[in-house]
């Protein structure tokens, strides 16, 4: 089942192979860092004809390019900052150089100890194939072997996520939103087991999990839209790819026939913004009570508290009756409306980039269709990752969603470290 | 036709025809009932926030019968959720709610935020010592279930005022004295809150002085004092006339006789004349606010706050966007 998680682990050897070639560049050059003589040491020992093999690592031609290339800036930088007869004066400029330093550090650092470990691989490689006679050597090196290039995984994905640029969103908490798509009530019933399904998730990880809105669909315990608060750390980060249409493969309980139905959910992560992040003016709001008119205050008892909230600019609408209290349904709604400017906001910025760039970049696109769950196979599949697990069951009571974060968490990384480089 | 479907039908009629509300107020009642009989379904229902047939189904017998009671009370009797629920929410607190006792409102709730918000700022400025010697002292004044007086006593920091309410019904003084001895046990008590007796509108000033005694004057007056006429009074909904005390509600003069009165014994006897907290001022800390009926009463206690010299009066309007509270200055 993990083996399908993504093609980095199909062939990771090769991959890890791969990365031997880097010190190509390297051979000539009088800037060499302190690793430099490993990496002479390991070039000796690598077929460049191998290269053409390792197409599916993250660190290809193009992203080792620009690895050189920060690496002969980390020790210029390094070596001018180092220096104590040091010509830089002014304070601002020294800080942003130390700045600087600090960022690529957390980049070079995991590389260099990355290529270190390479050339322990590459011991390995040479022992195991010197001792063909001794089998429980050979069987101990193999075990060795296996370690270490589970730590060169590691190491690679510490350099990638250093590589890429940092979304602060990442570390924070997210709004999640459901909407029951086309199908009827068995979308609508499908929608409670998917905010069942990210609610378990959540109380795995010890995330809290509020519901913010509920709308039911119908006395049958389904749902037509929910938004919750997901709060904890790194909540975005893990489940920003969920947004898109979730379909489901089963016979519904409405149904008598017995007949498989398909019906689908749309889920969207927002990031929860700060109110810093966005500035909502008070002029652009209409507030709506229920039962506003009249004199209000003492004169009337009203139990409804249902607010509803309108953003002019963007046509926006937010409604909340969940609270007894409606100051603090205001306060629900608001924050949800503030979520999704900043959404709308942060989308827009992203499709500029993508545009300035002429390509289009995986996510956002809430009409996607992500994931498949299908009941009669007892399987889900993630289609953009091409990844199914034979677990319906662990996947809606939140167990199996972590697998599925993690491969789709790489996916994407390895794209956006990509359209970095473009 | 479900039970449930049944019950919706008859909470409809009290909620002009709105379904969800007519389900919220049903969910709310269920969650009541399952509370008092320790029901686990409880935390379901809870936490899922959606009520379904299923549950209405499983009810035992007895929890048919409460529910029954209680959506009988509501449609047949016109009683207040709030008195069936027995709390109503109001800033961070649960209060308790018992007839004949006003019930909190959400516009006297979210004027109280706003309050809060504003004087926290003085506390963070002032060193700890200086507000234990001398704390800022708020009297309420008509406090009935004692919700602004709890609420600011909650909301602010811990030892930086002491806050004294009054009333002159002995069921809100009993109420706000049971909310007051819950908020303590639950720790929600952060400043010190006492009730006493009084009837403003009677009291001559001789009781008036002796109340003082206790005390060497207020920073801060606030008041949710009777605001409605007695024509307007006829034409209130049943939950209200039926229910809540008419000595809470009515005020003769137009709803406007309580706001002289307050005015007089604010400027003479309860308001400060030295502060100890000279940021109020530049902070535009009002040193009055009372909560009001509308537009219509403002130009009548306006004219009665300048009697007694009091400056810088402002309106408040609640998220309505109704004139909710007249604020005013004494000192500079």
């Amino acid at each position: 089942m993990k083996s399908r998680l993504f093609p980095l682990q199909k062939s990771l050897s090769y991959l890890i192979l791969s990365h031997i070639s880097i010190p190509l560049r390297f051979k000539h050059s009088n800037r060499l860092p302190v690793t430099s003589h490993f990496i002479s040491k390991c070039f000796s020992s690598v077929s460049i004809t191998q290269e053409s093999l390792f197409k599916d690592s993250l660190l290809n031609s193009k992203v080792r390019e620009r690895l050189e290339g920060l690496i002969i800036r980390h020790s210029a930088l390094s070596n001018e900052l180092d220096n104590q007869s040091s010509k830089i004066i002014d304070p601002d400029v020294l800080a942003s150089k130390s700045k600087e330093l600090s960022d690529l550090s957390s980049i070079i650092v995991p590389y260099q100890e990355m290529r270190k470990v390479q050339c322990e691989l590459i011991e390995i490689d040479k022992m195991i194939n010197e001792s063909s006679d001794d089998e429980d050597f050979k069987k101990l090196m193999l075990e060795e072997y296996q370690e270490i290039i589970e730590k060169l995984k590691h190491l690679e994905q510490s350099v990638v996520s250093a590589l890429i640029p940092k979304d602060s969103a990442d570390q924070g908490n997210a709004v999640l939103e459901i909407r029951a798509g086309s199908g009827g009530d068995e979308a609508a019933l499908f929608a409670a087991d998917i905010l069942n399904m990210y609610e378990r998730y959540a109380f795995l990880r010890k995330w809290k999990f509020e519901r913010l809105l509920i709308v039911e669909e119908s006395a049958i315990g389904a749902i037509k839209e929910a938004t919750t608060l997901i709060s904890g750390k790194g909540v975005f980060g893990n489940m920003r790819y969920e947004s898109g249409v979730h379909r489901v493969q089963r016979v519904p309980v409405t149904d008598s026939a017995g007949r498989v139905h398909t019906s689908t959910v749309t889920v969207a992560i927002l990031p929860q913004p700060t109110e810093a992040d966005v500035n909502i003016r008070e002029n652009d709001l209409r507030i709506d009570y229920y039962r506003a008119s009249g004199k209000g205050g003492q004169h009337v008892n009203k139990t409804s508290s249902a607010v509803r909230i309108t953003h002019n600019p963007t046509g926006c609408v937010v409604a909340i009756q969940d609270e007894r209290s409606q100051p603090k349904n205001k306060a629900k709604a608001l924050q949800i409306l503030r979520a999704r400017l900043y959404d709308m906001e942060r989308n827009k910025l992203h499709q500029e980039r993508s545009e300035k760039r002429r390509q289009q970049v995986g996510t956002g696109d809430r009409s996607e269709k992500i994931r498949t769950y299908n009941f009669a196979q007892n399987r889900v599949t993630d289609h953009r990752i091409n990844l199914t697990l034979h677990e319906l069951d662990n996947v809606l009571n939140g167990e199996s969603l972590q697998t599925i974060f993690d491969g789709l968490k790489v996916y994407y990384q390895s794209e956006a470290l990509q359209n970095e480089l473009h | 036709m479900s039970k449930m479907q049944t019950l919706l039908n008859r909470l409809l009629t009290k909620t002009s025809n709105d379904l969800s509300q007519a389900q919220q107020e049903l969910k709310w009642l269920t969650i009541h009932v399952l509370q008092q009989t320790k029901n686990p379904i409880l935390n379901k229902l809870k936490t899922s926030m959606i009520l379904t047939n299923e549950i209405i189904k499983n009810l035992n017998n007895n929890e048919k019968i409460i529910l029954n009671k209680y959506v009988s009370e509501r449609v047949e009797k016109s009683k207040p959720l709030q008195y069936i629920l027995g709390t109503q929410p109001f800033c961070d607190l649960e209060i308790i709610t018992k007839p004949p006792v006003l019930i909190p409102r959400w516009e006297t709730e979210e004027w109280t935020d706003r309050l809060i918000a504003l004087l926290k700022p003085l506390f963070l400025t002032t060193t700890n010592l200086a507000s234990q010697k001398f704390p800022f002292k708020i009297i309420d004044i008509c406090t009935g279930s004692g919700c602004i007086a709890l609420s600011l006593s909650n909301g602010l920091p811990q030892n930086s005022c002491y806050i004294n309410g009054v009333d002159i019904s002995n069921d809100a003084l009993s109420l706000a004295n049971l909310n007051l001895s819950e908020m303590r046990s639950s720790k929600k008590l952060h400043n010190q809150v006492k009730f006493f007796h009084l009837d403003i509108m009677k009291s001559i000033d001789k009781q008036i002085c002796e109340f003082m005694s206790k005390s060497n004057g207020y920073d801060l007056v606030v008041s949710n004092p009777p605001y409605i006429s007695h024509d307007e009074y006829l034409t209130l909904d049943k939950d209200v006339k039926l229910w809540e005390d008419k000595l809470a509600l009515v005020a003769d003069e137009n709803g406007t006789i309580f706001y002289s009165k307050i005015a007089y014994l604010a400027a003479k006897y309860l308001l400060k004349k030295n502060s100890h907290f000279p940021n109020a001022r530049k902070n535009k800390i009002p040193e009055l606010v009372m909560e009001i009926g509308g537009s219509h009463q403002v130009s009548k206690i306006v004219e009665e706050l300048k009697k007694y010299n009091f400056k810088s009066v402002d309106i408040w309007k609640d998220g309505a966007n109704k004139d909710r509270c007249i604020v005013a200055n004494l000192h500079n």
